[in-house]
């Protein structure tokens, strides 16, 4: 072999020659979202993952994702036939398994339950409604999405549309763990825009909040919640999980972790013992289910499937999601003021996006704007937290009705 | 399907969907209710006590805030050190100033409830 014919060998085995302008348009989207990430806070906890599992995933001839591949042979000693691994495939194929399998969101839920308090839920149960109102953001978003059908060139299945609404219920895991179900060639740009969205909360809701309410109605001061009972804390878990899962079975898995990581929460304070699960639980479990689930997430966007008009039509929903959802959780809120005689703030209705906390931050925020003195925060994590369970329910409802 | 069955049928979920929610959820409500009734049975007593609490707390907070009586505070504090330091350390107190609080607000506000839940 001539030297020439070498350097031309090993040219062809670099990805340089074998690159598609649609990878490198996704290698920059990543570095996009890298800044994003780094630069500007957008959720980096997940963002950075999922923008190098992008990154990842469109290097041309690393085969991260690529399948393993099963040769038919036969056994030489009982004569049958099986199948022989030939090549064991892409690290993040594997990885993705945890997705497909749906392990990894309600591994995360595990962890969000050990760090939520549902004490502000449990002290004023009227507002688990506004976490229930603000999820017409998903319905109506699925029923925008069906309508899109009638533009030609757009066409979304029931499926795909369920899992573009899911995007309103502003909550990541849930999010993933019903597009993996329904939909998972639409995961990555879903992921993109629910985790985008829930970083851009702090501007996408107030401007609504505002337009809805009246300053009198934002400068309501609540009462102070009342204590709640030890035995209260420790029954709330294990009768949400029960309710839900006997309602609707198909949110089980995503509710019943997450009530299980609360109920090691309220359970450490009696038995030290379970302090080390729920210090696991919220910590480096959910860390390593993170890594492992913002990276395969992100391993989904291939530039072919990516780089379609879908996406764009996703991103455009997503934040018709969040704002739907936004505005009735506020209306619903306008509701409760009129019913209770001026004694609910609406603006703790948009915390029902179940962006925890971020959406009772903005709560707060806003109500403080109207009047120094007001503290929202804690009427608002109920909401907040009616928001998860809500959305996790409506999840459930998708999963069981659009799986055709 | 066509787009029209497909409308009809994305309608159907809808309803029926947030009907779940919401009955789910308002469920749940009632049945914290019903839970706040029978963890909180017997514990009248205990109710008045958190109610005499509140009622102190709010006054003393009040009292405090404007021109309180120096000496006693300045007494209070230098006493509250000598407990922390232990008696044999030979601290002398020079002056006492208020510190201007510069934690966010909410933080504020988790603080309160922290100490309110404890109560």
């Amino acid at each position: 072999m001539s030297l020439l014919e070498a350097i031309k060998e090993f040219y062809f085995s670099m990805g340089f020659s074998a690159m598609t302008w649609q990878e490198g348009v996704m290698i920059l989207t990543s570095f996009v979202l890298i800044y994003l990430a780094l630069k500007k806070g957008f959720e980096p906890l997940l963002l950075l993952p999922i923008a190098f599992g992008m990154l990842l995933a469109n290097l041309p001839l690393a085969g991260l994702n690529a399948e393993p591949i099963y040769q038919v042979a036969i056994d030489p000693v009982t004569g049958e036939h099986i199948h022989e691994m030939v090549n064991t495939g892409g690290l993040l194929y594997w990885l993705y398994k945890g997705v497909k399998l749906g392990i990894y969101p309600p591994l995360i839920f595990l962890g969000v339950g050990a760090m939520t308090d549902f004490g502000p839920l449990i002290a004023n149960p009227k507002s688990i409604l506004l976490g229930a109102a603000a999820q017409f953001g998903i319905f109506t978003t699925f029923l925008g999405a069906l309508a899109l059908n009638f533009i030609p060139g757009i066409s979304f299945t029931i499926r795909e549309a369920a899992s573009i609404g899911i995007i309103g219920g502003a909550d990541g895991p849930t999010a993933i763990f019903l597009a993996s179900k329904l939909a998972p060639h639409l995961l990555g740009p879903i992921a993109v825009a629910a985790y985008s969205y829930m970083a851009l909360v702090p501007m996408i809701q107030p401007p609504i909040m505002k337009a809805l309410t009246t300053k009198a109605e934002r400068e309501i001061i609540m009462e102070q919640l009342r204590p709640v009972s030890k035995t209260e804390r420790i029954i709330f878990p294990i009768m949400v999980t029960v309710v839900v899962s006997l309602v609707l079975p198909a949110a089980a898995s995503l509710v019943g972790m997450l009530m299980l990581g609360n109920l090691l929460r309220e359970a450490s304070t009696m038995q030290n013992t379970l302090l080390r699960l729920m210090k696991t639980a919220e910590g480096e479990l959910m860390n390593i289910v993170v890594i492992f689930l913002g990276v395969t997430v992100g391993a989904t966007a291939k530039g072919e499937l990516f780089l379609s008009p879908k996406t764009l039509a996703i991103i455009a929903l997503g934040l018709i999601a969040f704002s739907i959802g936004t505005a009735t959780g506020v209306l619903f809120g306008k509701i409760m003021c009129k019913l209770s005689g001026g004694k609910v703030n609406p603006l703790i209705g948009s915390a029902g996006v179940s962006a925890v906390p971020m959406a009772a931050r903005v709560s707060q925020k806003v109500g403080q704007e109207a009047n120094p003195s007001n503290f929202l925060l804690m009427h608002a994590m109920g909401p907040n937290v009616a928001g998860v369970i809500g959305s996790a329910v409506a999840a459930g409802v998708l999963l069981s009705m659009c799986n055709l | 399907m066509s787009e029209m069955q497909q409308l009809t049928y994305g309608l159907i979920v809808t309803l029926v969907g947030m009907g779940i929610v919401f009955i789910v959820l308002i469920g749940l409500a009632y049945m914290l209710d019903a839970l706040k009734l029978l963890s909180n049975r017997g514990t009248a007593e205990k109710k008045t006590e958190i109610v005499k609490v509140e009622k102190v707390a709010e006054p003393a907070e009040a009292i405090s805030t404007p021109a309180e009586d120096e000496g006693e505070l300045m007494a209070v504090i230098s006493a509250a050190l000598a407990a922390f330091m232990g008696s044999s350390s030979n601290l002398v107190v020079r002056s006492i100033n208020r510190v201007e609080g510069n934690a966010p607000v909410w933080a504020k506000v988790g603080r309160q409830e922290q100490m309110f839940n404890r109560l």
